[in-house]
């Protein structure tokens, strides 16, 4: 009787220990938050992201950390998130050659539908059709009527075989029917140092790392590449209002999570990005980048989408995965 | 020379003021402390502090980042003088003669040597891109692949001079560099060489992976593996802090030398720290009367370059500061700082920001001044870490090490092929072997190759496009001469004893 006494109490105030470890599970977040960003620093990529990290920061109301993991054009990093734990500290700013790779590699080590959970598309910039001032075209149909003229003899410059200046180049080449020499460099930053200099005379730039040469004049830009105007350059036409009708690439970078994290969680990052992003807009726009922020199912589908187009042009490019 | 005069005036006015003093004294004192520790480099630092800088004036956030940058020189010399371990390429060839220099107690003079080199070789370049920094800006953009191409060639063959030992294991270790510097995806087909289906290999293997290697942890083995292991770094008596007045004498030389190698080569993009003080390394150890003295702590192989690293960094802002090109990552991390602060980059920063353009350039050179104040007294404590009983030390080296490694990818396959390199790196060094050829191999071949086959493919197979022009024929030229300058002696030499034997 005494033993059982003594022990009630003991077994009454242990059971009541239970519910603290289901509160200790509170609101998410409860500790600092790091995002991955699949290149390394001082890229395009890095640059953007810790820009909006300070608001994003504010907005989650938890400290916000960035953590460069490059290598493999941006296998490595997608592949660590897409292995991490779902439970949102760790998070993803994925380029959109994530929706590329699945066509130029044969092997990848996650699934970019199944291992990742889309949560917003940050930004998205078209590219900017660009040629050496020495080249004596304005226009994008001076361009096709130059390179009808000479095939075989313009060079284009790009960041390297597979990355997005590449392919972009590559689909303009197939939709318009014009044979031009290929100089893969070693990332987009070279490419447009020899494009400057007039060593190559045409490249299909982003907008992060064209604009500024486009604005001074050291280039000349013929047209952006989405399907509407940039407001960075509202004097250039569309590819596609230029004469290459259907021509519509963009690059984009969007914040993914691990798959199988919760609906709140993803809903309440989706809440402080798209906040963020509110933010930060006037200054993206003056770079020609354009904030977007929507939802997590619209992101889903365009990155579905884009993995399809993008295996289109691949193939019309001839690329063979590797 | 007037307008040169009242520009720096002006400049010196918005570098002087309590805030913008401040940020730079925190900007080198970060860069030094990031240059001693192994791994992390100043790129990495920068992007940290990137943030910090949107809430402060463009000037005095340009003037943080170019202090972090710069200063990172002057602490990587440290821990190659030190321990025999480069924080980065460019540290490496310091350590040839700087290291043997601390073992015979001569840490001080070392040291104190290559920060006097540094902070001439600062002062210099920083009056050098006040006068002439946008004309040499467009010459660089003359340099393309074919001069690129054609100056490494004549880099190689300066090489011989590099080795010690053996002309065959000399060759075989370039060899062995070339192979090393293989690995990696190929630049125009995008296919994988070597990489052995391990993602981490595909962008090659990091020349600070391989340093480190080489020489940090490949000294730690041969201390420890000897018939007893060294007692201390120190082999004899420590002989004064400061260099004597004959050191200063023979440094002088190297330091202008180095100073005009370094302040050359910076401005080409993708060219760096490493290959000017390799080319210094060369130009000395050709230009002195007893070249044997090199390797075995000659001041020489620290003060040329040493200079030669610090002029290559500052003149690497020149073509980001007057065309809005970058030349390497650091130069488009600062480049995007200035976008961010709405400044569009370019040859009109010149004359529509004038107080950023001089204020960063007088900057340079307070930056440079108080590095020099810093480090100097900081000698005797570095000294005092060479007494310190060795079994004690090396782990905290192999610690940082290991982190520092780490720090520069978030990769531990970086830290494992740092280990295959250190004890292949001994396997070497019983053989008889040395590793500059090694180093210098992996961080020309890829470059040559790169550069060969894109002129090849801009000339559409021509290869009398490195002929056609003339910067590019030039140096072919120049290696001609230095060809037939190197084997002429050993032809007149045969000759000799032909007569004798007559």
């Amino acid at each position: 009787m005494r033993f059982r006494n003594s022990c009630c109490p003991l077994i009454v105030s242990l059971l009541a220990c239970l519910p603290s470890v289901a509160l200790a599970q509170g609101a998410y977040p409860t500790r600092p938050v790091r995002v991955i960003v699949p290149s390394s620093p001082g890229g395009g990529t890095d640059i953007l992201t810790r820009r909006v990290i300070p608001a994003f920061s504010k907005h989650l109301g938890q400290n916000v950390v960035v953590d460069n993991r490059p290598g493999a054009g941006s296998i490595i990093g997608n592949d660590i998130v897409a292995h991490a734990k779902p439970d949102g500290y760790t998070l993803l700013m994925g380029i959109s050659t994530v929706a590329i790779l699945p066509s130029t590699r044969k092997k990848l080590p996650y699934d970019a539908l199944t291992d990742l959970a889309p949560i917003t598309q940050v930004v998205a910039a078209p590219n900017i059709m660009i040629v050496h001032p020495s080249l004596p075209v304005t226009t994008i149909r001076g361009l096709i009527a130059l390179g009808k003229k000479r095939p075989g003899e313009l060079d284009y410059a790009s960041a390297g075989p597979g990355t997005n200046p590449h392919l972009v180049m590559a689909l303009f080449l197939n939709m318009t029917g014009l044979n031009m020499v290929h100089i893969p460099y070693k990332g987009l930053g070279p490419a447009l140092v020899d494009l400057i200099s007039g060593q190559v005379v045409v490249a299909s730039g982003t907008m992060l790392s064209s604009l500024n040469h486009v604005k001074s004049g050291r280039l000349r830009g013929l047209a952006t590449t989405g399907l509407k105007r940039s407001t960075a350059l509202p004097n250039l036409p569309t590819v596609d209002e230029a004469g290459v009708k259907g021509f519509d690439v963009t690059q984009w970078y969007g914040l993914f999570a691990p798959a199988g994290t919760s609906e709140e969680i993803i809903r309440k990052v989706n809440a402080a990005m798209v906040a963020a992003l509110k933010v930060e807009q006037a200054r993206f726009a003056a770079d020609g980048v354009e904030t977007v922020g929507n939802s997590p199912e619209v992101f889903g589908n365009l990155v579905r989408s884009e993995i399809g187009k993008w295996a289109k042009i691949v193939r019309a490019a001839g690329l063979e995965p590797r | 020379m007037e307008d040169l005069l009242h520009n720096l005036i002006f400049g010196f006015g918005v570098a002087l003021t309590l805030q913008n003093l401040m940020y730079c004294f925190l900007g080198v004192f970060l860069g030094t402390m990031i240059g001693v520790l192994p791994g992390i480099g100043p790129l990495a630092t920068m992007a940290m502090l990137l943030p910090l800088t949107f809430i402060l004036e463009p000037v005095s956030a340009l003037i943080m980042l170019a202090g972090i940058y710069y200063g990172s020189d002057y602490g990587g010399s440290t821990t190659s003088i030190l321990v025999n371990l480069p924080g980065e390429g460019s540290s490496v060839v310091t350590l040839l003669d700087g290291h043997p220099m601390a073992q015979q107690g001569r840490a001080g003079p070392a040291l104190a040597i290559a920060g006097m080199g540094s902070f001439f070789a600062g002062c210099v370049t920083t009056l050098f891109i006040a006068l002439i920094g946008p004309p040499l800006a467009n010459v660089a953009l003359k340099f393309n692949s074919p001069e690129y191409f054609s100056l490494m060639v004549t880099a190689l063959v300066c090489a011989s001079v590099v080795g010690s030992g053996s002309l065959l294991k000399s060759l075989a270790m370039v060899v062995a560099g070339l192979l090393v510097g293989i690995v990696g995806t190929d630049v125009n087909s995008g296919k994988f060489r070597f990489t052995f289906d391990v993602p981490e290999l595909t962008d090659g293997i990091g020349i600070a992976v391989v340093a480190m290697g080489v020489f940090g942890m490949t000294e730690i083995v041969k201390n420890l593996a000897g018939p007893e292991m060294t007692k201390t770094i120190l082999q004899g008596k420590i002989q004064g802090l400061m260099p004597r007045w004959q050191d200063l004498k023979i440094a002088f030389g190297p330091i202008l030398r180095g100073t005009s190698i370094g302040g050359a080569f910076g401005p080409l993009p993708g060219l760096g720290g490493t290959v000017s003080s390799f080319a210094s390394y060369m130009v000395e150890k050709k230009l002195t009367k007893d070249p044997s003295r090199f390797g075995k702590g000659a001041i020489e192989g620290v003060a040329g370059p040493e200079s030669a690293n610090n002029a290559c960094a500052q003149t690497t802002f020149i073509p980001m500061l007057t065309l809005g090109i970058p030349g390497s990552a650091s130069m488009a991390l600062m480049l995007g700082a200035m976008i961010m602060h709405g400044i569009t980059p370019g040859p009109q920063v010149m004359t529509a920001r004038p107080d950023l353009f001089w204020g960063l350039i007088a900057s340079m050179w307070i930056g440079n001044a108080m590095l020099l104040v810093l480090n100097l007294p900081l000698i005797s404590i570095w000294v005092k870490l060479l007494q310190v009983p060795y079994r004690l030390l090396f782990p905290i080296i192999m610690t940082f090490m290991g982190i520092g490694i780490f720090s520069l990818n978030t990769s531990g396959t970086d830290v494992m092929i740092m280990a295959f390199f250190g004890f292949s790196g001994y396997i070497l060094v019983k053989l008889g072997c040395s590793f500059p050829p090694l180093i210098l191999a992996m961080v020309l071949g890829p470059l040559m190759e790169e550069n060969l086959r894109r002129s090849l493919l801009l000339s559409n197979g021509d290869p009398m496009i490195f002929f056609e022009r003339p910067i590019s024929a030039g140096f072919m030229v120049a290696t001609g001469v230095l060809l037939l300058l190197f084997i002429a002696p050993a032809f007149r030499k045969k000759r000799r004893q032909i007569i004798v034997e007559d």
